[in-house]
């Protein structure tokens, strides 16, 4: 599918990636010299992990055993790189990890890149695939529910995996009005804050989240009362669904918009997450569409608020706060806009 | 920007106060970190959880602090090429061996790739912005392009920007299998001489404290930073310099140093062959990796170098033996040049 050769050993996050980057630049109908002068901000959170764990344990028998093939996109920034050198994009290139929040960053940081001027369309998101490595991690922790995830449940019992890729093509206002192009949407506030906590817990009221969500819309220049639905992490850990909720409730008070997590559909992707659920905002806002939380079935006793569960056709969708929260208390919030 | 602090953990005596440091040269294919005594820096409860890259950058980190006088900071950003590599390899093996039995989560926790920046911030009770870059040589350099478009914003005045990378015996082993590194020990001064393939691997943490405005403490001013799109020609390269300097008012005539990321692998140095022609006609240029080993994010290790030379108006013997360097020294150039023809420059200047 993505068109490259099996013998190459190429990770299953840059394929993942490859497929989802080359279908936003053929939507975002580039130029051959526009898409040669695009540069690339991608993210994920362990890079060619998929086939480094394969040569570990052939290498840690002996050192001189393990397809050296195999580890060589072990670095995060392999797969940016080959996306970009497949795609022919050879503009600026860089990529964000912080954990969870990865991709959420890249999509910022790529839109502040366009609104200081260093570029005029960029492709940004973020891909993983599912590893062993992870799959294990979260296992250690205790936090991988064995039956579907329920997040914002009372008896919520942690999250599932998941693996794929979203990338989006930024482009500058001033680009996009000289060709007279209609954007599918916009990005209009982003922000980042450190929850300063604890290395992989949220704190129980979710300061960090409430201030990337406050500093978003304060960037957005729009109003909490304007948000018409919230893509929520909600992961369906016992701690990251608390947090956040007490979060939207302390921004939203007793009036808060629609929200709903969409990883029961996807399993929590990792660092793609930010930017696949930044693709369904798109779509929430194209299609004014709002997204149920799947299997959820009882209030939080700690929360006043509840998730939307249905599929909400024909609604005004004008404004978007999408979350993504990390490791390392990185909390994330995109605006995402109509234009 | 203002450089107004700013600390190392590399192979060099970088812990002390004195510069010109005393140097160290010695005969090996690595080149590892002089750790300081990390007790005195970081408090023993939170240290015995740290990993070794994360204790590394945490102590320059705070070493940067310290020196501007501050308590916290507005932002954390960190650049790494490879992360927390001996978190990760602990949790891989960990896989391998107990057969994804019992395992416990602490090297999983701490292998993640924000858990530096993360850590400096849990220190510091920051809640600010929170950054990591992770794209090979150019991880450092997007943390300080995306510090300068902070500050521009104004919303933080008080950054905290890091370049870490650690060594471990496996990485090493497997770049040694990749040709990476020098077959034969040699003394590391010696490295820019060698001229045959491979070069000594490094590593490193340094940290710089960035705020608006120039203090008494103040080392350089950063006055520009970028990542070049890909580059066809070498030619492009100068015509990409000139109009990089030209930004600041600046041409190649006005450097005072140039610093080049060479490192002593005949195959990577004559890539920089018509780049260092062309500068050396106007402007000194000197090599640091004899000094630190090749690590993804050893530019940073020459900033920290070049904000002492700027600070201290002095370019050791060890660093520009091959031109002189004029009385003042105003400005100075950082140039990396990675395998897929993109370059990375960083621009300093002297401040008063």
């Amino acid at each position: 599918m993505a068109g490259i050769k099996p013998g190459w050993e190429i990770s299953r996050t840059a394929l993942l990636g490859l497929i989802a980057a080359r279908e936003a630049i053929k939507e975002a109908g580039l130029s051959a010299v526009q898409a040669r002068g695009c540069g690339v901000v991608s993210a994920n959170s362990v890079g060619g992990m998929d086939r480094s764990e394969r040569f570990y344990p052939d290498f840690l028998t002996n050192p001189s055993r393990g397809k050296l093939r195999s580890v060589k996109g072990h670095e995060c920034g392999f797969s940016t790189d080959f996306i970009a050198s497949q795609l022919e994009l050879h503009g600026f290139c860089t990529t964000i990890s912080t954990a969870c929040s990865s991709s959420a960053n890249s999509i910022m940081f790529g839109a502040r890149l366009i609104k200081h001027g260093k570029c005029d369309r960029i492709l940004v998101g973020g891909c993983d695939a599912l590893t062993r490595f992870t799959i294990n991690g979260f296992a250690s922790l205790k936090i991988l529910d064995p039956e579907g995830c329920r997040p914002f449940d009372e008896n919520r019992s942690g999250l599932n995996l998941g693996e794929g890729a979203g990338f989006l093509v930024l482009e500058s206002e001033s680009s996009v009005k000289a060709q007279q192009k209609t954007p599918i949407a916009e990005i209009t506030g982003y922000a980042n804050t450190c929850d300063a906590f604890h290395q992989t817990a949220s704190s129980p009221d979710g300061d960090g989240a409430y201030q990337a969500m406050r500093q978003a819309l304060q960037i957005a220049g729009i109003a909490p009362a304007q948000v018409d639905y919230i893509n929520a992490h909600g992961t369906g850990t016992k701690n990251n669904d608390l947090s956040e909720g007490r979060a939207i409730e302390q921004l939203f008070h007793d009036s808060p918009p629609d929200f709903s997590s969409t990883k029961p559909f996807t399993g929590h992707t990792l660092g793609a997450a930010g930017a696949i659920e930044a693709v369904y905002s798109c779509l929430a806002l194209k299609e004014g569409l709002i997204f149920p939380n799947l299997r959820w079935q009882s209030a939080m006793t700690d929360l006043a608020i509840t998730p939307n569960l249905e599929l909400k056709r024909g609604q005004a969708v004008r404004h978007i706060l999408s979350n993504s929260f990390g490791f390392g208390g990185n909390d994330s919030s995109l605006v995402i806009s109509q234009c | 920007m203002y450089i107004n602090g700013c600390g190392a953990i590399s192979p060099q005596n970088t812990c002390g106060d004195i510069f010109p440091f005393p140097v160290s040269n010695s005969r090996t294919t690595a080149l590892a970190c002089r750790e300081p005594d990390y007790k005195l820096v970081i408090p023993p409860k939170v240290s015995r959880r740290m990993s070794r890259v994360v204790k590394m950058g945490v102590t320059a980190a705070l070493t940067a602090l310290k020196e501007a006088e501050l308590e916290t900071v507005d932002a954390v950003l960190a650049g790494t090429g490879m992360g927390c590599m001996a978190e990760t390899e602990k949790f891989l093996c960990a896989i391998t061996e107990d057969n994804e039995n019992y395992l416990n989560p602490a090297p999983f926790i701490h292998s993640t790739h924000n858990t530096i920046s993360s850590q400096i911030a849990l220190l510091l009770k920051c809640t600010g912005y929170n950054q990591t870059f992770v794209h090979g040589p150019a991880s450092f350099e997007s943390a300080l392009i995306d510090g300068m478009m902070l500050a521009e914003e104004g919303i933080h005045e008080n950054l905290l920007i890091g370049g870490i990378d650690e060594m471990t015996p496996n990485l090493n082993r497997i770049l040694k299998r990749f040709g990476l590194w020098k077959r034969q020990p040699i003394p590391n001064l010696d490295l820019m001489e060698s001229q045959n393939k491979g070069t000594l691997a490094g590593e490193g943490a340094s940290f710089f404290l960035l705020q608006q405005q120039p203090n008494t403490t103040t080392y350089a001013r950063l006055a520009d930073v970028a990542i070049s799109p890909q580059l066809r020609h070498q030619s492009d390269e100068i015509a990409y310099i000139n109009d990089f300097l030209e930004k600041s008012k600046l041409s190649p005539d006005h450097l005072d140093l140039c610093l080049l990321g060479k490192n002593g692998d005949s195959r990577i140095d004559s890539s920089y062959k018509a780049l260092e022609n062309r500068i050396q006609q106007t402007c000194p240029t000197s090599a640091y990796k004899h000094l630190c080993g090749e690590y993804a994010t050893a530019s940073a290790f020459a900033m920290w170098l070049a904000c002492h030379c700027l600070k201290s108006q002095q370019v050791p013997d060890y660093l520009a033996h091959h031109d002189p360097v004029g009385d003042h020294i105003n400005s100075v150039l950082i140039i990396n040049r990675f395998i897929n023809n993109r370059i990375s420059l960083i621009l300093l200047c002297a401040h008063q």
